[in-house]
């Protein structure tokens, strides 16, 4: 009885503190849409109030309505395209790079795989500039290329978190491959990539996220505004100097994140999988 | 080992030549690829062979400034036909960067809106990046018959050139709240106080009427402090110097910001830090009953607080010769725009064309123009209207502006700000934080110099 009793007061605790977290968490995100329903001069005014005095969709309306005539349809559609050929570019390129590294012995290896690494480390800013006078002169600024091309030749984040979940796969199944007469990529196709599904799924997950989020890139290379994302176009709302439609932007935040959330707890069961299993099934 | 060296080398060797290779390669075909790509991109954004050809033109705003400047786009390229226009606006943040790399590329657009004298702007002018406007103005092609050189002059760099038309124009003022100054039992003083004694004696009164505090943060030194100074003949910046007040001024001023924030009259340092635009300040949640702030967001704070509020002139002696019109932002042309002549001309367009300003309904401030802005009278808001009437209150109660900054002056202000927080977070002295600004502005001015 007394255990018992003892280990139900831990296990409140243990719920209390994570329901504390949860709502401070969740606070921000609850604020925005609730704050996406006032009327903008309300925002700051019952800035405590989580309930507004009126559920007001007027400024989901207006902020969809977009800037000069371009609606946030343009902005959904570029961003949803970019996304979704960075998606496609890092899982094949990373997969590819991946097994490579892992599987088939060349030499310097270790030094191409130094390289790729420190990449890791150069800060992001440090290349700005310089990146953005090549793609300039190629002619690729006002274009999505420079957003999604880059996509297409690996990341090492992405790279170094496949290359370890490959490692975990015993070899002997690709030496029974190689017996059974499968080529190198068959490897690589009917053995590796399917057992690396899950890591595939987070791997697309964070890219998704990042390319969803990316304001910087967007914001540089795409010039006008009919090829603008939706991180730049949430951007146009805000201007300190004369005055900024909070509930607008805040509504189209609240719309902009659908997607993120929807693919979150779509694919959140692979993500379990793939911390849970180690590559081996049956 | 020795073989293994050897073929190090030749694996070494084989790489650098794929490399060269490669790079020889791809300048080879990104050669033509280099020209025709831009040049494609310039078809498309700029052909100056076709007419008029297209401007590339950039600002900063907000929703109803992107749809009303779009609009007026339009109309010009309909009255033009020939010029057509490549937008590419911005929100505020991340715009300076943006423009940064623009010209770090050498790829700036024809028209920039910009503030001339704003600390991230300098640094264009400093560098040369901007066309100085003068000889347009000389010619006939941008037109300020109806601009007076006052306004005109905030568009001048340190070089004494013209580097941007002012879109608009602002002045300082204080707004009140008459329902707290009835309650109070207070009159407010429609030309503004006469002196900050009297301004200080209201704020304790009013202070008992909102619960909280008297007045948003007055002393703001990048807002008031060149105010303050000219309201005794004396100016911000200084040439030789760097600061043009002396230690009693400084002292004064801070000695009022200080004595108020104690007895909370005015929100502590920590408070008014946290209020980032005017639709948070404390007026407009009905916790203070006065603020400053600059005409062109006096619209945004009513229709945010929501009740009547009033405009009156800035508080203290001689706001006669303190109060100035300030002109807000400036349309500028990049100095590589292969169009100045044709960016000038709409420019002109932009400040001075009747119907184009009816569209734009002085969203940018009030229009530099006179002819403009009677003609505009009639659109206004109540709000609008109240401003204009108020800058024409301004207009006959102002000096001239002040001469423009010295080189250096965003270091400077820098240094002002930082000194600011310290003396207000009891880190320093005002005798010990003034010092330390002569000596160092001094520095920096000198070292500008070079």
């Amino acid at each position: 009885m007394m255990p018992n009793t003892k280990k139900n007061a831990s296990r409140l605790t243990v719920h209390l503190v994570c329901l504390l977290i949860g709502i401070v968490s969740l606070y921000p995100l609850v604020w925005m849409v609730a704050s996406s329903l006032k009327e903008s001069s309300q925002v700051f005014v019952s800035a405590h109030s989580l309930i507004p005095t009126s559920w007001d969709f007027g400024s989901y309306i207006s902020g969809w309505r977009g800037f000069a005539g371009i609606t946030f349809g343009t902005f959904f559609k570029n961003t949803i395209i970019i996304v979704c050929s960075v998606v496609t570019g890092t899982l094949v390129s990373c997969s590819l790079i991946s097994y490579g590294f892992a599987r088939i012995p060349f030499r310097l290896k270790g030094f191409w795989f130094a390289t790729v690494m420190l990449t890791l480390l150069l800060p992001g800013q440090i290349v700005q500039i310089p990146q953005y006078i090549i793609f300039y002169k190629i002619g690729w600024v006002n274009t999505f290329l420079p957003l999604i091309v880059p996509a297409f030749f690996g990341s090492a984040f992405f790279i170094f978190l496949l290359l370890q979940f490959i490692r975990t796969i015993p070899y002997e199944l690709d030496e029974a491959a190689k017996i059974d007469g499968c080529s190198r990529f068959g490897i690589f196709y009917r053995v590796i990539l399917p057992l690396i599904k899950p890591a595939l799924v987070t791997a697309a997950i964070f890219e998704f996220y990042w390319a969803w989020d990316n304001f910087f890139g967007a914001l540089i290379y795409l010039g006008r505004p009919q090829l603008y994302t939706l991180s730049v176009a949430l951007r146009l709302f805000a201007d300190p100097s004369s005055g900024t439609d909070w509930s607008a932007m805040f509504a189209m935040a609240t719309l902009s994140l659908i997607p993120p959330i929807l693919v979150f707890f779509i694919f959140q069961r692979y993500i379990v999988e793939g911390i849970s299993t180690t590559g081996l099934k049956g | 080992m020795k073989r293994r060296f050897s073929s190090m080398m030749i694996a070494a060797v084989a790489g650098i030549l794929a490399l060269t290779g490669c790079s020889g390669g791809n300048s080879n075909t990104a050669e033509p690829d280099g020209t025709a790509q831009p040049a494609g991109q310039t078809a498309s954004s700029s052909t100056p062979d076709a007419g008029g050809g297209n401007l590339r033109i950039i600002w900063w705003g907000n929703q109803e400034r992107h749809d009303l400047t779009s609009k007026v786009l339009d109309l010009y390229s309909k009255t033009n036909p020939g010029t057509t226009f490549t937008p590419e606006y911005q929100g505020f943040d991340g715009y300076f960067q943006k423009l940064t790399l623009l010209a770090a590329s050498n790829n700036m657009p024809d028209v920039v809106n910009f503030y001339v004298g704003s600390s991230d702007s300098n640094q264009f002018l400093d560098k040369g990046l901007l066309e100085p406007m003068d000889q347009y103005v000389e010619n006939g092609t941008i037109d300020v018959a109806d601009i007076g050189e006052n306004t005109l002059s905030g568009g001048r760099g340190a070089d004494g050139k013209l580097y941007g038309i002012p879109l608009g124009v602002n002045a300082r003022v204080m707004i009140v709240d008459p329902a707290a100054y009835e309650k109070a039992g207070l009159t407010i003083p429609e030309k503004g106080y006469a002196n900050w004694e009297a301004l200080h004696e209201d704020l304790g009164k009013l202070k008992e009427v909102t619960g909280a505090y008297g007045a948003d943060d007055l002393f703001n030194i990048n807002f008031t402090l060149a105010y303050y100074a000219r309201q005794f003949g004396q100016t911000i910046a200084a040439e030789e110097t760097g600061i043009g007040f002396d230690e009693k001024l400084y002292t004064d001023f801070f000695t009022y910001r200080q004595g108020w924030s104690k007895e909370g009259l005015i929100p502590k340092m920590d408070a008014s830090l946290s209020v980032k635009n005017p639709e948070e300040s404390f007026l407009v949640k009905g916790q203070s009953a006065v603020m400053v702030a600059y005409t062109n967001q006096y619209p945004g704070i009513v229709k945010a607080a929501g009740r009547p509020l009033q405009m009156i002139l800035m508080p203290g002696p001689d706001s006669d010769k303190a109060m100035d019109v300030r002109p807000g932002m400036h349309f500028s042309i990049s100095v590589n725009s292969t169009q100045k002549e044709a960016a000038a001309k709409f420019i002109s367009y932009f400040v001075n064309d009747v119907e184009a300003n009816k569209i734009l309904n002085a969203n940018r401030g009030m229009p530099v123009s006179s002819a403009v802005r009677a003609a505009l009278m009639e659109q206004f808001e109540p709000e609008m209207k109240a401003v204009a009437d108020y800058m024409e209150v301004v207009a006959e109660h102002s000096g001239p502006l002040d001469p423009p900054a010295p080189a250096g002056a965003t270091e400077i202000d820098k240094l002002m700000v930082d000194l600011e927080q310290q003396i207000m977070y009891e880190q320093t002295s005002i005798k010990d934080a003034y010092a330390k600004l002569t000596q160092e502005a001094a520095a920096i001015v000198a070292r500008n110099k070079e």
